[in-house]
């Protein structure tokens, strides 16, 4: 559904992504795993077209998404969901929602069910629903932003450290989200630092470091690859005694 | 009695006029970060304008204000490419004095077409004072009024109820992620600023008969508007009017009752009064009340 | 190798320009190009003052016209209606305006941004209606005549000639003022606090001194400006110091280069000789200069100094080919080579995290990979006996509420000296807020703080700093726009004391005192293993490496008392083992207290003495890494079911 050939990308003069490829089948989940600074979020954003590959191409469906701005690939049916819990605070938790099909030019019923399905998955967010987006707690604002992209009905949902700064029990429920989405047939590109949660829920992965894919393969692969095991699981607290 | 309710109506007049002025920075600061020097100039132009349509070509007047509507949009959008999008990642100040720039170069311009000789304008009602039973009302103070609060209305229609009023909420609030979501956020600037220009340009067809029309205008205003706008609360739409309000009803009262001489200070002494006693304006800078 | 590039520009700067500089007036064809050449200069002043509070200390100030006419005021009113002489005007001018000075700059420690640059538009505007207003004593709109040229004793400045030596003496002063100020511990505490101002204070600057200094300092030379102009103009009147020309300034300021020593000068040049330049347009001459303006922002954002500093350094790169300090104002480009980047960025990753650090942690990593494992290590200090140690810092009853949240409900915390201790909470359960509570950006709403045996609840935090409390951030605040080395150095603010007119004469004390600064700074930096990294700038760093820094910065106040604010945020796990060591050898060989938030259990088990659980504000377990891992309050609170996770990877 979605191929990355030899992408690359630079800050500047400063090249972050050196030729980057890979692939995203339908029905799946793919982790992007790797040390901060490895470039998965520079990936996620040369795809959804907020940065400009100098090299390469980006192919979702056989389009061509090269280059294209960020408000067409949404169009094209890429939802990407940044890191940090980008809600908008002024709005509503209800208008938030809504938010996810508005520019898309959805119309008004289409966009009510689909935020009533997403309101049925998140109860909390129903509980809310009046309320000013900014007054939310971390993990509902987190549930909120990933509701809000999947009011776009996307084909492709990209999720961008869905876990960061949220606590264990935080994050326990937001991987219980990822799993429900899945099950509704979303396709899903997940970064993560937190490597062995998003091992837990993904059928594959690669690893960025540097801008590179060094590894990529099944979870079970990869879960059990010495390297991976030694630089991105950790084998518990004796590592650092 | 009589006296206080003639004053109390034409500094509401008055204040509505910078509420608009006031509501045109207000857009600019939410959708571009930025304060527009320039959103006087707009006042300005829009007087000139009308001046020149309705009275020098003779246009009927509601062709004339459609006509200035359209050309200050027109404007807005121009300034929008010229001075404020190649320098949208520089910082705030830098824009500031960009949009100095122009405010210098309308000046100018008006100065050499239309002289730096006052004009005077009379439509829609000319200056005949219209007699309600004790008190004499100036009919032009009425329609400030009316429109004002129709373009309050207005407003808060298109911001809350229409799709293109959500997407520039939104994106005053988060471009990135408006850009995420599909909302082609130069556009929605673009469209901020010819709003505010428009807005601009309309205060300033409904200020030109009041008094005289001049290259000067847009500064006095423009800052009036600016500590409106602050007074209001940093960012805040319902601030904006309010604090326009404010302004023109304690520029009205001090020059009846205290001294019109020091008429314009009054406007920073309450600036400086509401900065110790509400550092935050009237409405606050809560996220909540922007956009 | 830097130093000698410095002198020898400042060599050709002697050499070359002043000799110019100096035949000047003979080179300029006509009188009033002179007269031009004048006013430029005496603008440049009063930029070069607008520069301190903008410039350096990042204040949007619309105040700067109104400071120059006060200046220009009372040394007229001095030297004509007072009949003083012009040294007794220019000291009456730069003592009132400065007074002006902190009088504007005290209100601005309320007051933040937009409101802040109301306020100075605000002040503006009232010393402009009072110069028009109070006829008995400013003249009002008649403004004041005849007032006498500048005269030093016999020295009489009365031709446009003379004058101009005089006004290139005070703007040479002026311009070498303001390279001393900007590398001395007082400039770099002012583009700190400019930077980050919760940062700088945490660090140990006085916020508020800095500020108000800005504003003295902008108005002292506004005052200087002031006077000279007031003497050559021998007339002047109320409207020439109104917003417009404040405006002009800050368009000179930006245009030339803000935050730079020559781009005041350039700036005010140019916008000064343009309008004579554009004459040939005739009527249209002042709309075209208002679109030059924009034109020039558009292609020189970072002012003209900025541009042509960024030419020079390219080019200097490229026929160099080594990193160099960047020119000044310049940001955005990359100093290094790009070969050169990807390898320093990859010393924070795991390819190479041996051989890239400094030699003393890469030392001491081997050291401490052979030395036994920390279970026998440290066993004085695994289980503090109560009482047997005595407390560095105590809390007790330590409340604070936000409106009607409390957000920290009545703490009882004790650390010994020498002790790790972890805090650990869900998210929102206060543990940041704890901390801000310790490095005193907030204040307590009830409960007491002592460390070391004081109180220091109602401190500052810059006297907490003082008192030997230093602190990183969750989310890094360096100061983006100082290099790694002056953040550092920043931070030795608390434990100098080099005041202006050192800085200004570069005094024996000073230029010690500076030299140390430089020493324990690089020391600082190379205990945490980035001595090679002093010139870049924070935001050129990986992310692992900017808390490192962070950590430098901390290290240089001298602390006893060290708070970690989720200092493994965001890092791989090589830089989180790195990390673990870097805080075990600043514990062990510096004596430094350390308490450390982390989500990162194991981080927390590998480091910690004893660890403190909040939830809700509130303490609801506290022990060794073990009993709180086993504690089944805190396993339903915190740790949640992590491990059916766990259980699937493997």
């Amino acid at each position: 559904m979605l191929v990355l050939d030899k992408v690359s990308v630079s800050y500047g003069r400063v090249e972050a992504l050196h030729g980057i490829s890979l692939e995203v089948r339908k029905g799946e989940i793919v982790a992007l795993i790797g040390a901060n600074g490895a470039g998965k979020s520079t990936t996620l954003r040369a795809i959804s077209g907020v940065l400009r590959p100098t090299s390469g191409q980006i192919l979702f469906d056989d389009r061509n998404l090269t280059g294209m701005a960020p408000e067409r690939v949404a169009s094209a049916g890429i939802a990407h969901v940044p890191e940090g819990r980008r809600v908008f605070p002024g709005f509503t938790v209800g208008e938030n929602l809504e938010f996810g099909g508005l520019a898309l030019g959805r119309a008004t019923r289409e966009i009510r069910q689909e935020v009533e399905a997403i309101l049925e998955m998140f109860p909390r967010l129903r509980e809310r629903y009046k309320q000013y987006a900014w007054s939310l707690s971390g993990g509902e604002q987190q549930m909120l932003v990933i509701g809000r992209g999947l009011v776009a009905r996307p084909q492709l949902l990209m999720l961008d450290e869905p876990s960061l700064g949220l606590a264990p029990t935080l994050v326990d429920q937001v991987y219980d989200v990822i799993e429900e989405i899945r099950a509704r047939g979303t396709t899903i590109l997940l970064v993560e630092q937190n490597a062995s949660m998003a091992l837990a829920v993904a059928d594959r992965g690669y690893v960025l470091e540097l801008g590179r894919v060094v590894l990529e393969g099944s979870v079970d692969d990869l879960a059990n690859n010495e390297m991976v095991k030694h630089s991105y699981l950790g084998t518990g607290a004796e590592e650092f005694v | 009695m009589e006296m206080l309710l003639q004053i109390l109506v034409s500094g509401l007049a008055m204040g509505s006029i910078y509420g608009l002025v006031a509501l045109g920075f207000v857009l600019l600061v939410n959708a571009a970060d930025i304060i527009n020097f320039a959103q006087g100039e707009f006042v300005m132009l829009g007087a000139f304008l009308v001046y020149t349509f309705a009275e020098l070509w003779g246009l009927p007047f509601l062709v004339a204000v459609l006509l200035v509507v359209a050309v200050m949009a027109l404007f807005g959008l121009v300034m929008e490419r010229v001075a404020y999008r190649p320098l949208r990642n520089t910082n705030a100040v830098t824009i500031i004095i960009s949009t100095l720039g122009i405010s210098v170069f309308l000046q100018n311009v008006a100065l050499r077409s239309w002289g730096s000789v006052p004009q005077y304008f009379g439509q829609p009602f000319g200056r005949q004072m219209i007699d309600l039973g004790a008190i004499r009302l100036v009919p032009q103070h009425l329609l400030i009024l009316v429109v004002a609060a129709l373009l309050v209305l207005l407003q808060h229609w298109f911001f809350h109820k229409t799709r293109i009023g959500k997407l520039m909420r939104a994106t005053a609030q988060d471009k990135q992620t408006a850009r995420l979501l599909g909302v082609n956020i130069g556009l929605m600037t673009a469209l901020t600023f010819a709003l505010a220009s428009a807005l601009g340009g309309l205060a300033g067809v409904l200020l030109a008969p009041t008094f005289y029309i001049s290259v000067e205008m847009g500064v006095r205003v423009g800052i009036k508007a600016f500590v409106a706008s602050i007074i209001g609360g940093w960012g805040s739409i319902p601030g904006a009017m309010i604090g326009g309000l404010v302004i023109g009803l304690v520029e009205v009262l001090a020059a009846a009752y205290v001294s019109s001489l020091y008429k314009d200070v009054f406007a920073f002494v309450v600036l400086i009064l509401v900065l110790v006693v509400m550092p935050k304006g009237i409405f606050g800078e809560k996220v909540a009340q922007k956009a | 190798m830097r130093l000698l590039a410095g002198r020898s520009h400042r060599n050709l700067l002697i050499v070359a320009v002043l000799p110019a500089a100096l035949a000047l007036p003979w080179l300029f064809p006509s009188a009033y190009s002179l007269v031009l050449l004048n006013m430029a200069l005496m603008f440049s002043v009063v930029v070069l003052g607008l520069n301190f509070v903008y410039g350096f200390g990042g204040i949007f100030s619309l105040a700067q016209a109104a400071f120059w006419g006060i200046g220009a005021y009372t040394s007229a009113l001095l030297t004509t209606d007072a009949h003083m002489s012009f040294p007794v005007g220019l000291l009456g001018a730069v003592l009132v305006t400065s007074l002006f000075g902190v009088i504007l700059g005290v209100p601005t420690l309320k007051l933040r941004s937009h409101y802040l640059t109301m306020a100075t538009l605000a002040f503006g505007e009232a010393v402009r209606l009072v110069l028009m207003n109070t006829e008995r004593l400013t003249h009002g709109a008649n403004g004041i005549r005849g007032i006498p040229p500048a005269a030093f004793g016999p020295l009489v400045f009365d031709t446009p000639e003379r004058f101009y030596y005089l006004n290139l003496a005070v703007v040479l002063a002026a311009i070498l003022f303001t390279v001393r100020f900007r590398r001395s511990r007082l400039g770099r505490a002012l583009e700190a606090t400019r930077d980050d101002e919760l940062a700088a204070a945490a660090t140990g600057v006085d916020v508020t001194y800095c500020r108000v200094l800005a504003f003295v300092l902008s108005a002292f030379l506004a005052g200087v400006a002031g006077s000279l102009w007031a003497a050559f103009s021998s007339y002047i009147s109320p409207e020439t110091f109104d917003l417009f020309s404040t405006i002009r300034f800050v368009a000179m300021l930006l245009i030339g280069g803000a935050g730079t020593a020559l781009g005041p000068l350039v700036g005010t040049v140019l916008l000064t000789f343009l309008p004579e330049w554009l004459r040939f347009l005739e009527a249209y001459y002042m709309a075209i200069y208002g679109l030059s303006i924009v034109l020039m922002l558009v292609f020189a954002p970072k002012g003209v100094v900025g541009l042509v500093g960024s030419l020079v350094a390219g080019l200097l790169q490229r026929s160099v080919g080594e990193t160099g300090r960047r020119a000044d104002g310049e940001r955005e480009q990359s100093p290094l080579p790009l070969g050169e980047a990807d390898r320093r960025a990859g010393e924070g990753s795991l390819t190479g995290p041996e051989q890239a650090l400094t030699p003393t942690l890469s030392q001491r990593e081997r050291e401490e990979d052979t030395a036994p494992r920390t279970q026998d290590s440290a066993p004085s200090l695994q289980h503090p006996a109560p009482g047997a140690q005595p407390s560095l810092l105590s809390a007790s009853g330590l409340t604070i509420a936000f409106g009607g949240l409390v957000a920290v409900r009545s703490v009882d915390l004790s650390v010994a000296e020498g002790e790790i201790r972890g805090i650990i909470s869900p998210n929102g359960s206060g543990k940041t807020t704890l901390l801000n509570l310790v490095s005193g950006i907030y204040r307590p709403t009830a409960g007491h703080l002592q460390m070391a045996g004081e109180r220091v609840d109602g401190c500052s935090p810059s006297t907490r700093v003082q008192r030997g409390i230093a602190r990183t951030f969750q989310n890094i605040r360096l100061f983006p726009r100082l290099t790694v080395l002056d953040n550092v150095k920043a931070a030795k603010y608390s434990r100098t004391r080099a005041g202006l007119l050192g800085t200004f004469l570069q005094t024996g004390g000073t230029v010690e005192e500076e030299r140390r600064i430089e020493k324990q700074a690089l020391e600082a930096l190379a205990f945490v293993g980035l001595a090679g990294r002093a010139s870049d700038f924070p935001g050129d760093l990986p992310y692992g490496q900017q808390r490192l820094v962070e950590i430098a910065r901390a290290l240089a106040t001298e602390p006893r008392l060290l708070l970690l604010d989720e200092p493994a945020a965001g890092m791989s796990l090589a830089e989180k083992q790195r990390l673990v060591r870097l805080v075990r050898a600043l514990n062990r060989e510096r004596g430094i207290t350390v308490i450390v938030i982390e989500h990162d259990m194991r981080i927390i088990s590998g480091l910690c003495h004893q660890v403190t659980v909040l939830n809700f504000g509130e303490i609801i377990a506290e022990g060794t890494p073990q009993e709180v891992r086993d504690n089944p309050s805190v396993i339903e609170a915190y740790l949640g079911r992590r491990s059916r996770v766990r259980a699937r990877t493997r």
